[in-house]
């Protein structure tokens, strides 16, 4: 009786045995496993609608899905911009007038054809709906369907289009046939003709794509035929996770890292240079700030270099003004030395001889970024008899305040810019123009104003003169202290290295083709 | 008073707490300066956009208004949607919540299962060798908190050994691939029912770290209650002369110690119940698990207080018929005990 008891119970015992062996073998097969390429973003994206998401981690997973009609190709190519969805385009001497060639034999998600009456579709739609990225159709006058794949586009000014449709946000075409809302598109829906689509999401946890099979450019052995985005919001546990071989790609690592990943076996990491720039705006609307000598002080008092090396690892460059350096309009005469014997004399001249305020510097959360900039200021400062606090606060709180309470919100914010389209318009007109929207610190000068806008209006018909134009704005931009310029960082990729096949423009700064790679 | 009238008096009640629960957190998210309509468009939105969302989710009208009509839509099932995500917020917690009480469940399935025997083991042997030795052992359980040991055991687990995933709750995998059929959305029983074993062992071994690190402080908590109860039990005279008649030590310690000190011990499981779903935040951030603490915290940072308000309700309901529930077991179990 016993026995049997006994033999009953190693049954039992190796039956589980058995089925937990064969499910933890089956649970990690190799053959499953291949297609997949995972990888880590810090934040969901606030929105996966293509006609209005406008941030880095909306980029990142957009590029997958959607595509534009022309490509910012990578400095040094032959040309500036290449073909993407259309192929080929003309435009009158004035550039008023341009017509493009589609690509035939292009397919969305849903099956429908693209053409242009999609293209059309897509623009009025993104307009009509106001979109916050819709700006960069305002040249347009109007949009002509000249057979199902020419389209042609009359500008109300010389409008440099090719330039424009390679857009990073807003370009992205959609088709015509799909329900297209707000809620749809973030509910894990995708209509656009990119090689992968959407299968799901589970906001602030992952998203999924599969490879959309009738995809123009094809497929071959080896691609991803799956991506997962796994949400990692803490950067330490992300790069655990590229280190172990866990996921493939790791987005924003913590810069100090960077130098020890690249010498991990398994490891790649790209530092590539693109249009990016990091800056403190200064609230105008709070004293002493909105004095041009305290302001001058301030910027004297900024410890450049170490902030570079202390927080970007050393692997950015020294602004000069707002323009990266890397890109057109830039101006190369603007960078400001820190100088302490100058900043104590300009404070003293502005009557704040020893100081004696306190400054609020607000960061957003989930960027330590702007908090570590304050902690390496803070003791300069200190020298000043000025006193910084730093506070971290959501970005809608740090914003709502800059909007309806100035006086009140912060002194300094923390800021970073690249393109909507490669254009220093974007970076001086979204920023510093009188009453924009990311005018968070109420910079106004009319002449800066009207200077910038000849440039924008100089772009398509003379790009010299809009340079030098670009270059004034720039320096009246500077000479104003409109905000603390610090550095043009490149941006980071850190993948595994049996990754083949990497690609990446600076036209698209927060992501690379997926499309590309093979293992 | 009869059971029913106890049960409908005690009902009425919790209305009025969780209406008052609600009350409070609705001032309180709108007192915060964030803007829900540039939440929802975006950061880089137009201004006649933001106005446009605005008029759109009736956020122009007086706060008063904007909580009656949000309190009209609660009652009908209609959470709203997120305004960080723009995803309907039902459609969200039927992945979240049962996330989160699988995870739950499970954690104190393994107090129980563990803590009892060790209560009543210290308390009959009260003050010899492994009872200080359990003693020291939970005193420490209680203090560590839940994240360090969460680190430590990934650590453990699964730099060192490679035994266990970090996080998650499904390999890759089988997200892909062999998905598991949402029926109540607890992938064990899910798995289970559609006969899916392969995933049914990915998901126990995803679930094992976190509902350990979960369980540490119930087990404890449940073993120090049973252990004083016992003790004090032991010390009755009935129990004296129960043993002093001769009965088998087992019995006495099962049948007349346990039962009689297992109704305190009871509320205390409810309501550690209802503490690990608010202390399951931290463990569900550290092993990236997809449940209401995770949700939640995104939408404190992103003050997207439609979702604040949603989790809020519903650990407000839980925590309410979860006391509800003991007091009316207390009688059950205990005939000494009146409702009133």
């Amino acid at each position: 009786m016993k026995n049997q008891k006994v033999m009953h119970l190693i049954f039992v015992l190796s039956v589980v045995l058995a089925l937990t062996l064969t499910g933890v073998g089956a649970g990690t097969a190799q053959a499953l496993s291949k297609n997949i390429l995972s990888v880590a973003i810090t934040t969901d994206p606030d929105d996966t609608d293509p006609r209005s998401g406008y941030d880095s981690f909306a980029q990142s997973v957009l590029y997958h899905m959607y595509e534009a009609l022309t490509y910012y190709n990578r400095p040094g190519s032959k040309e500036e911009i290449g073909p993407w969805l259309a192929t080929s385009w003309e435009f009158n001497n004035d550039k008023t007038q341009w017509t493009f060639h589609l690509r035939k034999g292009v397919k969305f998600h849903d099956g429908t054809d693209f053409n242009a009456a999609a293209v059309k579709y897509t623009i009025d739609n993104t307009v009509a709906e106001k979109m916050a990225p819709a700006w960069i159709y305002s040249p347009i006058k109007s949009i002509e369907v000249v057979d199902t794949h020419t389209i042609k586009f009359t500008c109300k000014a010389p409008a440099q289009l090719d330039l424009i449709l390679s857009s990073g946000f807003g370009a992205w075409m959609i088709s015509p046939s799909a329900t297209n809302t707000v809620k749809w598109f973030n509910a894990g829906n995708s209509s656009g003709t990119g090689p992968y689509k959407f299968v799901s999401r589970v906001p602030g946890t992952r998203i999924i794509m599969e490879h959309h099979k009738e995809y123009w450019g094809g497929w071959e052995e080896g691609q991803f035929t799956s991506i997962i985005f796994d949400i990692i919001p803490d950067a330490t546990v992300r790069e655990q996770m590229l280190r172990s071989g866990e996921i493939d790609v790791a987005y924003e690592l913590n810069h100090d890292s960077i130098d020890s990943l690249k010498k991990t076996p398994g490891v790649a990491v790209h530092v590539e240079p693109v249009f990016q720039t990091y800056f403190l705006e200064i609230n105008f609307k709070k004293p002493p700030l909105d004095k041009l000598k305290v302001r001058q002080a301030l910027a004297h008092s900024f410890p450049y270099k170490s902030v570079l090396a202390g927080v970007f690892g050393g692997l950015g460059t020294r602004a000069s003004g707002l323009i990266p350096q890397n890109m057109w309009g830039a101006n190369a005469d603007l960078a400001v030395e820190q100088n302490m014997q100058k900043a104590k004399k300009l404070l003293a001249e502005a009557g704040h001889p020893n100081g004696g305020f306190t400054l609020e510097l607000w960061a957003s959360e989930g960027n330590t970024l702007y908090k570590n900039v304050g902690e390496i200021w803070q003791p300069e400062l200190a020298k000043l008899g000025i006193k910084l606090d730093i506070r971290v606060l959501s970005f809608n709180v740090i914003t709502t305040k800059a909007e309806t309470d100035p006086e009140h919100a912060f002194d300094f914010m923390g800021q970073d810019w690249y393109p909507t389209y490669v254009t220093p318009t974007d970076f001086f007109y979204s920023v510093f123009h009188t009453g924009e929207f990311f005018n968070f610190g109420h910079y106004s000068n009319t002449a800066f104003d009207d200077m910038v806008l000849k440039a924008d209006d100089l772009t398509a018909s003379d790009r010299t003169s809009a340079i030098k134009f670009f270059k004034q704005a720039g320096k009246m931009l500077a000479d104003d202290v409109g905000a603390i310029f610090m550095f043009d960082a490149p941006q980071i990729y850190t993948i595994r290295n049996d990754l083949k096949g990497f690609e990446f423009s600076p036209g698209y700064t927060a992501v690379f083709s997926y499309y590309k790679l093979k293992r | 008073m009869s059971r029913l009238a106890y049960l409908i008096r005690r009902l009425t009640l919790a209305i009025f707490v969780v209406i008052g629960v609600l009350t409070i957190t609705f001032i309180v998210s709108r007192l915060v300066p964030a803007d829900p309509a540039r939440l929802f468009t975006g950061p880089r939105a137009s201004k006649e956009k933001i106005e446009e969302t605005r008029e759109k989710f009736g956020l122009n009208k007086p706060i008063p208004t904007q909580f009656v009509s949000y309190i009209k839509n609660t009652i009908q099932g209609d959470f709203g949607i997120s305004f960080k995500t723009k995803t309907a917020i039902l459609t969200d917690l039927k992945i979240f919540l049962p996330a989160t009480l699988e995870l739950v469940i499970l954690s104190l399935l393994l107090a129980v299962v563990i803590g009892i025997p060790i209560g009543v083991y210290s308390g009959a042997h009260w003050g010899k060798g492994l009872d200080i030795i359990g003693r020291v052992l939970t005193i420490s359980g209680v203090s560590i908190p839940s994240f360090w040991l969460a680190l430590i055991l990934q650590l453990i687990f699964f730099s060192w050994l490679g035994w266990l995933p970090l996080g998650g709750r499904l390999s890759r995998e089988f997200l892909i691939f062999e998905p598991i059929q949402h029926i109540t959305g607890f992938n064990l029983i899910d798995a289970a029912i559609t006969g899916h074993w392969k995933a049914w062992t990915d998901a126990l071994i995803h679930i094992i770290m976190p509902a350990i690190v979960l369980a540490v402080y119930p087990i404890c908590l449940i073993s120090r209650m049973l252990r004083g109860a016992i003790i004090e039990v032991l010390t009755q005279d009935y129990v004296t002369a129960a043993r002093a008649s001769g009965m088998p030590e087992h019995i006495v310690l099962f049948r007349f110690a346990l039962k009689n000190a297992i109704a305190p011990t009871l509320t205390v499981i409810s309501l550690v119940f209802a503490y690990s779903i608010s202390g399951s935040v931290l463990v569900e951030i550290v092993f990236n698990w997809p449940g209401l603490g995770k949700y939640i915290t995104d939408a404190i940072i992103n003050a997207d207080f439609p979702v604040v308000l949603a989790v809020t309700l519903i650990v407000t309901v839980i925590y309410v018929l979860i006391n509800l529930f003991v007091d009316l077991l207390q009688a059950v179990i205990d005939p000494r005990i009146q409702l009133d």
